[in-house]
């Protein structure tokens, strides 16, 4: 095992618990979080969706890997392409139906916590960039590419966040 | 089907969505749903806008007979 995949090993879990303390810290600071019956509705929804998108990602990857013999990414970055993918399902279906938000929340930490999370994947991607380090493999996409993919799949949440916000606006009741 | 008598009688009371979404628990959006016939209440949710409206659960939520 070379050392940046030690490396990565390492750092990942350090990486994912600094983001759920992070996380945590802005729920706690955000005050209680809680969704009314509506919402919960919808994010069941919404999770069936995620679900079926993955497990449909899932099959289809495998139906092409074994019966076409067509692979696009190692096991690791197909695996995170459809964990991506589910995400930006649950995240885009929650902002459409008004239930990503609860109704006690404040909205403006999310959009910046988004922002942050897409400038600092571009960030790493145009480093490595930078660095010549190849996110391809033997023609499949490698672990270095999860930054953009991670920005792939966030620019639509953050997008599709900033467009229902000014649908709001516009269409916010006249009284 | 749109719920008119339940926009009314918010109305009456000079309140917004969002005073009627606050005062019973639940966002606006939910009360907008509500209003606009996109979604239907639990009985709980029902029985609690109609204390804070002051209304009874036929005035705001029976069906009209067509």
């Amino acid at each position: 095992m070379s050392f940046d995949h030690l490396l990565v090993i390492l750092l990942f879990p350090v990486a994912i618990a600094f983001g759920v303390a992070f996380f945590l810290l802005l729920r706690r600071r955000a005050s209680y979080r809680e969704y009314d019956e509506r919402q919960r509705l919808a994010r069941g929804k919404a999770y069936q969706a995620a679900f079926w998108t993955l497990a449909a990602y899932s099959l289809f990857s495998a139906l092409m890997n074994d019966v076409a013999d067509i692979q696009w990414a190692d096991v690791t970055t197909g695996t995170f392409m459809g964990l991506f993918l589910a995400i930006a399902v649950f995240a885009i279906i929650c902002i459409i139906t008004d239930s990503f938000f609860s109704f006690k929340d404040r909205p403006s930490p999310y959009f910046t916590l988004l922002l942050i999370i897409i400038v600092a994947n571009l960030l790493i991607f145009f480093l490595n960039l930078a660095d010549g380090t190849p996110m391809v493999t033997d023609g499949l996409l490698n672990i270095h590419s999860l930054n953009v993919l991670a920005v792939a799949a966030f620019i639509p949440i953050y997008a599709t966040l900033v467009a229902k916000h000014l649908y709001d606006k516009k269409h916010a009741e006249t009284e | 089907m749109k719920n008119l008598r339940l926009k009314a009688a918010r109305a009456a009371l000079d309140m917004s969505q969002q005073d009627l979404a606050e005062a019973v628990g639940v966002s606006r959006q939910t009360i907008n749903a509500i209003e606009k016939g996109d979604y239907n209440p639990t009985i709980r949710l029902c029985i609690a806008i109609c204390r804070v409206l002051g209304k009874t659960l036929d005035e705001l939520f029976w069906e009209e007979e067509a």
